[in-house]
């Protein structure tokens, strides 16, 4: 099924407002509850801690800017709202920041400052449509929960695909009696996420190894898609692309600097190479 | 840390190479290959802009290139085109480069729709059945029709509402591949990608709006996480970052509407280089440097490092940062490329004459994004064309080709690619461009977002009904053979006179706007006509004009003078007889005077008073005459004013009489010129008119014949009656000498003889026949799976068992076996051990090589050396008459045999089965490559009369070599399925071939594009095919793996002589057309 049903039950914190946009926050109150959200609101007696209390609870929170400062201010709900919002967003917790005049005039001009504040976590808009503004944010909340696989700890990842199972295996055994392999053949003909699988497995891992012999075609391919979802660049675990010197391409990895070409000419000789490129990636990791 | 690369591609679409860097679509990617796995096929429509393409390019096939979508095997051939102006040479031309094999072939099967995909795939090495396991040869195709709404867009293809036969043919071969992969379970996938505003006219094509419902993907608008992914993930994997602020800014500016991606990729790619190439991280302030926010969002600190950076800027610049935000920074861009692309075009078109000035270079500018642009249905769509168009369109004497190529060259480098093709920093040659060159703008966005291009698109819709009202006009004028009526008046004239004027329209201009469907010669050539009867339509109306004003200018003058001559006439009249009146007055006064003096001298004399009172009368007759001429004088000037009216009229009828005159001798001539050609046309027609007769009458006869034949052959009714069909049809080709259709005869005549129980198949022996060979006497010789030969005798007769020969019976199956002759004869075993017979002597040899299946082998011309091929490569050469057979020559080709040739008395030609063909001299021991043909396959080879090599590939292609020279001399398309077997007939010259589809064609060496005789696979009762031989007689005879012989005649007069012998009678006319009804074929 490709839809969303947004089951998913979220809890939204609606912050006090500025005395011009009370009206406007009970209508837009009305349309989360008609969204099927669950609408916490302060009752506005309370301290720091006490409001922190109750925002804690909700998943994220809703500022809806009007036309008193709320960055500078110290002396309204509204502020303290918006203040322990921003500590909370470390943690995860989203905070919905909302001009609904959808411009910027002389009377709130510290929204200017707001967006200069944006981190993580923090959605930013003008929309002025109350509508499209709760659907956005319910879209933003619902993320589906994953069917995950289970992953373990090792010290490499060692993926082939189904057509060089025997070479595989036969350096997979060499291997396992210096390192802790988790070892995985890659049978095209199956339902399997093999993406989703080794996106989240090498995180146990210190290195990612793709062999290959016969599955040239395959292979780069492969290499390059999972490269993009264990994070590029920016990854923390390398991969290493090991062909066999008959077919090696490694052109286009040139500038992917997490994987690591290594052309194979004799096989018997591969878990050393390996092991030489394990221990220099601990290495570096160290320093 | 960050690589070279930009992980934002701008405006064009995301290439396969990048998809390494494409993000935001990844749930979406996963549902189309869902569809594709469960569908086999994906119809993807959406929004222009809204990012199909790279979606399909950049995620769909590099995931499943990655073995993210379940099929059959490992690999993927991907065949992917656009419809362009010809759909179905597009696709053919993918599908044959990408499964290497001949574009014209390829076309020509695929013109024949339904399974010819399919099947042209089948018969390509790619396609491996399931049972031979050999799943890393296999690779699964995924076909790519991309930009389908090309197929609405093109006039080439859709014209007012009916599509090309090309783009019938196009749907048809796609729908049906998706329809017989699903049937077949075949690991077939077709993606259309199209633009959803063109789904109505979907409704066109047969069965195309079913296959849409059934497999419809509607790309959807992206969320704003997705979006986020598209800003931040992308500069992540090349090592780079976005600010949280920057992201939340760019998601709430950008529009929801059209662009909103290209215009967002765009941004960020300016934005990624703007930030040091992404070594620092992406914020507001490079938000601002590129014209996409307004500076109040900055602190002070980067508001002062903006204002240093603005302050550097040239001034014409400024005003692109007047007005900020996410769509202003596309039109900035394009703008200040604009305004700059003189420099640049000085500074770097080095192989361009500097002859321009800057307001020409953007007059360039502006009328190639003019051309590149056009408004279809009120769509503002792209119009590729060509720089000769363009230089065409600007029509100045300096400048040329190469002045457009290097003034456009800045919206084509890497960083800009405004306009493709774009210029590749690798390739210098990539920057001159030649005038055959198509260009196109990158994206729609362009038009949309760039407010100059607004403008100019403006212009040309103002520009587009100006010439169609103008064409109206002269249209009506041309079509009434230039009747001066309708030339255009003097102030409609004045009008488009200024419209010829600003907009200096010429033929190329026109070429634009020519929907016809006609070749690009053709419109080029209307488009010029169209041209030349404008500049005459306007130069002719503006003498008809003129002239009418000089002719007015006439008649004013005369009037003129006319009035002043009367008046001066009337002046004159009128003071001699005011004269005279004021004389009688006077006199009448002296009269009373005297009259008085009279009286008062009453008595002085009565004599004076008598002369008084006839001076009193004198002065009434002068009074009554003044008033006469005063009357006359009125009348004088009536009359004067009538006979100026007079003539006048009578002029202006001369004038009449005269134009008249004019144009009756311009019509008699036109139509005595239209006579001519008439009486000529006339003429030719009843050429041509006998010439179609002639043909028609002939055809009508073959299609009698044919329509017989096939019938026949489609069992219409009882199966006497269909050997009367065939037989009618041949004495029907006899009488009128007609040969066209002998193809199809023999066919059917084989299957009404089949039908009949006519062909008597040899059934031999119950031993499995390994091999088999027919001798000069016509003795058929059997070897068997057990090693027994055995020998029957002229088999086209009675056939008995003259001889057989048990000794080399064994317990090993014979796995290959090749008759030499009646003399000699090779095989190998299950235990690939290879042995010599000779038949005559009774001796059995070992050879010399074992471990491998002979292949093939063929004995020299002296009968001395005997050259045989193994399977994996070796070669030897025996003599056969040796008692040891030892090898003469050895030589190992290291590469799979497809066949070997002995050629005179020491020489023998060897084809590998990667199509490379070795003559081997092993006396010496020589190899010389004489033919090598990439990527191809082949599988047999035969000599034909002894001097040309007849080269089987796999693809069903056949080559011929000339032996003395190495030569090709032809080729031809001898089977759609893979060939196994070919064999020549001295006696007939047929070339017959055996394919994998079970059937056996005859092709004439004699005429090798001729229609070939064919046994198909009815025939053979569906068995494969073992082995083919002739007889001395021309008599094909086949082994089949049912272990029957059967066997055909050639000549197709031996089944008409028969058909007579059975007195089998001919078809009465009336018969025939009961028979035949109206359905010719």
């Amino acid at each position: 099924m490709f839809l969303n049903l947004y089951t998913q039950q979220i809890s939204v914190f609606l912050a006090s407002v500025s005395p011009d946009m009370v009206n406007f926050r009970q209508t837009l109150k009305s349309i989360l509850v008609k969204a099927g959200l669950s609408v916490i609101e302060s009752n506005e007696n309370g301290d720091y801690d006490t409001e922190l209390n109750i925002m804690k609870n909700t998943d994220c929170s809703i500022h809806i800017l009007g036309n008193s400062d709320i960055y500078n201010s110290n002396n309204s709900f509204a502020s303290t709202h918006y203040k322990i919002a921003k500590d909370l967003r470390n943690n995860n917790y989203k905070m919905f920041l909302w001009n609904p005049l959808g411009y910027i005039t002389e009377n709130n001009k510290y929204i200017n400052e707001i967006k200069r504040d944006i981190a993580e976590n923090t959605i930013y808009s003008d929309l002025t449509s109350k509508i499209v503004f709760v659907e956005d944010l319910r879209s933003i909340m619902n993320t589906k929960s994953q069917v995950t696989s289970k992953t373990e700890k090792a010290d490499i990842l060692f993926i082939f695909n189904s057509l060089d199972h025997d070479t595989s295996l036969e350096i997979v055994g060499m291997l396992e009696d210096i390192q802790t392999i988790i070892k995985l053949e890659v049978d095209i003909t199956t339902n399997t996420d093999y993406a989703e699988f080794i996106s989240r497995q090498i995180q146990n891992c210190k290195l990612g190894i793709i062999y290959f012999d016969y599955a040239e075609d395959w292979a780069e391919s492969f290499a390059q898609q999972i490269w993009k979802n264990i994070g590029g660049n920016s990854s923390k675990v390398p991969l290493l692309f090991v062909a066999n010197s008959k077919h090696a391409n490694t052109e286009n990895f040139n500038q992917l600097k997490k994987i690591i070409p290594l052309i194979v000419n004799e096989k018997s000789i591969l878990p050393l190479d390996i092991k030489m490129y394990y221990d220099n990636i601990l290495e570096n990791n160290k320093k | 840390m960050t690589t070279d690369l930009c992980p934002y591609p701008g405006l064009r679409p995301f290439t396969e190479h990048e998809s390494i860097f494409f993000k935001g679509r990844d749930l979406h990617i996963r549902q189309i290959i869902k569809l594709l796995e469960e569908n086999k096929m994906a119809f993807i429509t959406g929004a222009s802009g809204d990012g199909k393409s790279s979606m399909v390019y950049a995620g769909v096939v590099p995931n499943i290139r990655a073995g993210f979508c379940k099929s059959t095997f490992n690999s993927w051939i991907v065949v992917d085109f656009k419809p362009q102006k010809n759909p179905l040479y597009s696709l053919s031309e993918s599908f044959s480069e990408n499964l290497n094999c001949d574009n014209q072939k390829t076309l020509n099967e695929l013109k024949l729709g339904f399974s010819s995909l399919v099947d042209l795939y089948k018969n390509s090495d790619y396609f491996v059945n399931q049972g031979e396991n050999i799943s890393n040869r296999g690779k699964n195709l995924l076909i790519i029709a991309d930009q389908f709404e090309e197929i609405f867009t093109n006039s080439e293809n859709f014209n007012n509402g009916i599509p090309s036969e090309e783009s019938y043919t196009t749907i048809n071969l796609l729908l049906e591949t998706i329809r017989i992969s699903i049937i077949e379970k075949l690991p077939i996938y077709v993606i259309f990608t199209m633009r959803s505003d063109f789904i109505s006219q979907c409704t066109v094509f047969k069965n195309l709006p079913e296959y849409i419902a059934y497999s419809q993907f509607f790309v959807p608008q992206l969320k704003r996480t997705e979006i986020r992914q598209v800003i931040e993930q992308p500069a992540i994997l090349a090592g780079g970052s976005v600010s949280s602020r920057l992201t939340e800014i760019i998601i709430n500016n950008l529009n929801s509407s059209f662009d909103q991606l290209p215009v967002l990729q765009h941004a960020l790619n300016l934005l990624w280089k703007m930030a040091d190439n992404g070594k620092k991280q992406l914020d507001l302030i490079h938000l601002a440097k590129i014209a996409g926010i307004s500076t109040d969002v900055l602190s002070n600190e980067e508001l002062d490092d903006f204002n240093q950076w603005f302050c550097q800027l040239p001034d014409y610049q400024y005003k692109y940062f007047e007005n900020p935000s996410i769509n202003n920074v596309l039109n900035a861009h394009a703008g200040i490329l604009y305004e700059s692309a003189y420099n640049y075009f000085l500074e770097n078109a080095v192989w361009a004459e500097k002859s321009i000035n800057p307001d020409e270079s953007k007059e360039i500018i502006e009328t190639v994004f003019k051309s590149l642009t056009k408004v279809d249905n009120n769509r503002q769509v792209r119009n590729r064309c060509s720089i000769n168009e363009i230089t065409g369109i600007i029509n100045k004497d300096n400048i040329t080709n190469a002045t457009v190529c290097g003034v456009i060259n800045i919206f084509r480098t890497p960083e800009n690619s405004l306009i493709q093709p774009f210029i590749d920093p690798n390739r210098i040659d990539t920057q001159y461009l030649s005038g055959d060159t198509i260009l196109d703008v990158t994206h729609e966005a362009l038009l949309r977002n760039w407010q100059r291009l607004t403008v100019w698109q403006e212009e040309e819709v103002t520009f587009l009904k100006d010439y169609h009202d103008f064409s109206t006009q002269m249209n009506r004028w041309l079509n009434s053979d230039c009747n001066p009526k309708y030339l255009l008046s003097s102030g409609i004239y004045t009008y488009f006179n200024n419209w010829y004027i600003i907009s200096k329209p010429n033929q190329y201009r026109f070429l634009k706007y020519d929907n016809s469907q006609s070749s690009a010669r053709k419109k080029l050539r209307d488009a010029q006509t169209q041209y030349e009867n404008c500049q005459d339509f306007l130069e002719i109306s503006e003498e008809a004009i003129q002239t009418q004003e000089r002719s007015k200018r006439r008649k004013i003058t005369i009037a003129m003078f006319s009035l002043t001559a009367f008046v001066i006439a009337l002046i004159i009249v009128s003071s001699w007889a005011l004269s005279e009146k004021q004389n009688a007055e006077e006199k009448s006064i002296y009269a009373q005077q005297q009259a008085d003096s009279a009286n008062r001298q009453k008595l002085i004399a009565e004599n004076s008073q008598r002369m008084a009172e006839r001076a009193n009368n004198d002065a009434k007759f002068q009074r009554d005459t003044a008033r006469i001429l005063a009357l006359q004088a009125q009348k004088a000037q009536k009359e004067s004013e009538r006979a100026r009216r007079l003539a006048e009229h009578r002029r202006d009828e001369a004038d009449s009489l005269r134009e008249l005159a004019m144009n009756n001798l311009g019509n008699a001539e036109f139509e005595r010129m239209v006579a001519n050609d008439a009486r000529e046309i006339a003429e030719q027609q009843k050429l041509l008119a006998q010439s179609a007769h002639d043909s028609v009458s002939k055809y009508y006869k073959i299609a009698i014949s044919n329509t017989l034949a096939m019938k026949a052959k489609g069992q219409y009714g009882d199966k006497k009656m269909n050997l009367r069909m065939v037989y009618t049809a041949y004495l029907y080709n006899k009488n009128n000498n007609i040969s066209h259709n002998d193809a199809e005869l023999f066919e059917a005549m084989l299957y009404t003889f089949d039908n009949n129980n006519l062909f008597k198949p040899l059934k031999v022996t119950n031993e499995p026949i390994s091999s088999f060979y027919i001798d000069l006497n016509n003795n058929l010789w059997i070897f068997t799976e057990n090693a027994q030969i055995i020998e029957y005798n002229n088999i086209s007769k009675r056939i008995h068992e003259i001889q057989r020969i048990n000794q080399f019976i064994s317990k090993e199956i014979v796995k290959k076996s090749i008759f030499i002759s009646s003399k000699y004869l090779v095989y190998t075993n299950t235990e690939n051990s290879s042995y010599f017979i000779d038949i005559d002597k009774q001796e059995k040899t070992k050879l010399d090589i074992q471990g491998d299946i002979i292949k093939s082998a063929s004995i020299s011309s002296d009968g001395n050396s005997l050259a045989i091929a193994y399977q994996n490569g070796k070669c030897l050469v025996i003599d056969p008459q040796d008692p040891d057979r030892k090898p003469i020559a050895f030589y190992n080709v290291k590469n799979s045999i497809a066949s070997i040739y002995s050629y005179g008395r020491n020489e023998a030609y060897i084809l590998t089965a990667n199509a490379i063909l070795l003559k081997w001299n092993y006396t010496n021991n020589k190899i010389i490559e004489i033919f090598h043909q990439n990527n191809m396959k082949t599988v047999d080879m035969a000599a034909i009369n002894n001097k040309q090599l007849a080269i089987c590939f796999s693809n069903g292609n056949i080559q011929y070599l000339n032996i003395s020279t190495g030569t090709k001399d032809g080729d031809n398309l001898a089977s759609h399925s893979k060939i196994n077997k070919i064999v020549f007939d001295e006696k007939t010259k047929y070339i017959a071939i055996a394919s994998s589809d079970n059937r056996i064609s005859l092709i004439n060496s004699k005429d090798i594009i001729a229609k070939p005789f064919q046994i198909d696979d009815m025939c053979l009762h569906n068995f494969p095919i073992k082995e083919i031989n002739f007889n001395s007689e021309g008599i094909v005879f086949v082994l089949t793996e049912e272990n029957f012989i059967r066997y055909w005649n050639t000549d197709i007069n031996h089944y008409a002589d028969e058909l007579n012998n059975m007195k089998i009678s001919e078809l009465s006319e009336k018969e025939i057309n009961l028979i035949i009804g109206n359905n010719l074929y």
